[in-house]
């Protein structure tokens, strides 16, 4: 699939020179890969197992890597069919997650922002999804869309309602305190 | 204030991440290539044993299936050829399937775990076939026909595919003792664009009420199906040809059995053969 991705102005470089090493790129983009993960999943050790493996993914591909116009958004295209590809584990978790009294452990330092992440938790996977992506990661709708493989159209629905319940999710959790 | 809430989060949570060690990274990077590089190097070998004639259409030849000896402790698994259907238990370890003799047609690579058996696809069972009170087992496969009638062979009276993925998805649902148990839904498998059904095999055909007719292969021959078999059923779209994945259980499969196939089915990989 083209890497059709452009990045958001000040966070990312759109492109990169072709002796541009792995280690630059892990330097440049790994912790925010692993935030936007953290987004996606809702889990921390997930995030980072699934960019981990795309940097050895990334790796092993040797010189095809090398080539990619924009490794960021290879490495999450990458981590994102990881997580896909997950598929039973995670249908696995869910259908037994109601039943769990536990909550994955977040990362450690971020007690100030944790109502953000459970919120998101709370959230249909569907939607967690698209906000992650979209304000985590700062790709447009289009490119949402192209990520997930679903119309801009439903993207722009999901974070419709994604913006909503977390908004509602929020309001609660601060009236609680 | 959710926008600004989940960036603030964004900032204050990329300062806290940790790097992890990107040698240990490179190192399994380069495990995986070195793997890769080694399944090349099979390739060759069999293309080489074809070109002399030496291996029959519809089997692969004994010396096709030397596993490739590591050159030290860090190399790769080995990958060994699938030997098919010839009834007994693997070694654990990765093997290489062929769901298609079409010239540059990708080829599989499965990951087993110790114990599991080689038939059309990886399966496990318990004593006899014939008896089994369960059953768990993986096919990749390229779909040529699909049945019309299960207790008729698909090859000689069922529908032809035309090998796009449309086209399969199309004719699965049709197949007679199939009830799809889900809406099939668009998914991104083995790195490819997918579609996901969830699929059971029901009893209720008279004259054949055992296994019946499912569909008709390219390398496999006619696939059957056992009576309530519940199956995670993925077409997958690899550059236009159209590849099967089905991972099909019993009602009394062992719950870690299944989990072994989940796993067996995460860790497929189509590859081209390089």
């Amino acid at each position: 699939m083209p890497e059709k991705e452009t990045l958001a102005p000040g966070r990312v470089e759109s492109s990169r020179s072709a002796d541009t090493t792995l280690a630059e790129v892990f330097e440049l983009s790994y912790r925010r890969l692993v935030v936007q993960m953290y987004g996606v999943v809702g889990n921390f050790g997930e995030a980072e197992d699934l960019v981990q493996e795309a940097f050895v993914r990334a790796s092993a591909a040797g010189g095809r890597f090398r080539r990619v116009d924009n490794p960021e958004a290879w490495l999450r295209r990458t981590a994102i069919n990881l997580h896909r590809n997950r598929w039973r584990k995670l249908r696995n978790f869910n259908r037994v997650r109601p039943r769990l009294e536990v909550v994955p452990p977040d990362l450690p330092g971020l007690e100030e922002h944790v109502v953000v992440i459970e919120s998101l938790r709370k959230l249909p996977d569907n939607q967690r999804e698209v906000l992650a992506l979209h304000y985590l990661a700062d790709l447009p709708v289009v490119q949402v869309s192209e990520l997930l493989g679903v119309a801009e159209g439903t993207v722009k629905s999901r974070l419709m309602r994604g913006r909503e319940a977390l908004a509602a999710l929020l309001s609660e959790e601060e009236s609680h305190e | 204030m959710s926008d600004l809430e989940l960036r603030e989060f964004r900032t204050r949570a990329e300062e806290l991440v940790d790097l992890p060690d990107l040698a240990e990274l490179e190192g399994r990077g380069r495990r995986l290539r070195q793997r890769r590089v080694a399944l090349g190097a099979g390739l060759a070998a069999a293309v080489l044993a074809v070109t002399g004639g030496l291996v029959a259409a519809n089997q692969r030849d004994d010396a096709d299936s030397t596993p490739i000896e590591p050159p030290d402790d860090r190399a790769p698994a080995e990958v060994v050829d699938y030997p098919g259907a010839v009834m007994e238990t693997l070694d654990a370890g990765t093997y290489l399937m062929q769901p298609s003799r079409a010239a540059g047609a990708p080829e599989v690579l499965v990951t087993l775990p110790p114990g599991w058996n080689a038939w059309e696809g990886p399966n496990r069972f318990e004593g006899d076939l014939d008896t089994t009170p369960w059953y768990a087992g993986l096919l990749v496969v390229n779909v040529t026909a699909v049945a019309t009638d299960p207790c008729d062979n698909p090859a000689a009276t069922g529908t032809a595919v035309d090998g796009t993925p449309d086209d399969l998805v199309a004719a699965i649902k049709r197949i007679p003792g199939l009830r799809v148990t889900a809406t099939p839904e668009s998914d991104q498998l083995f790195g490819y664009p997918a579609t996901h059904l969830q699929v059971r095999r029901v009893p209720g055909f008279g004259r054949c009420d055992g296994d019946f007719a499912l569909f008709d292969t390219e390398t496999n021959g006619v696939v059957v199906g056992g009576i309530d078999t519940l199956a995670d059923t993925w077409v997958v779209d690899v550059d236009g040809q159209a590849f099967l994945v089905d991972a099909g259980v019993t009602p009394k499969t062992p719950p870690e059995i299944q989990e072994e196939l989940y796993a067996i089915v995460d860790a497929i990989e189509f590859v081209d053969p390089e």
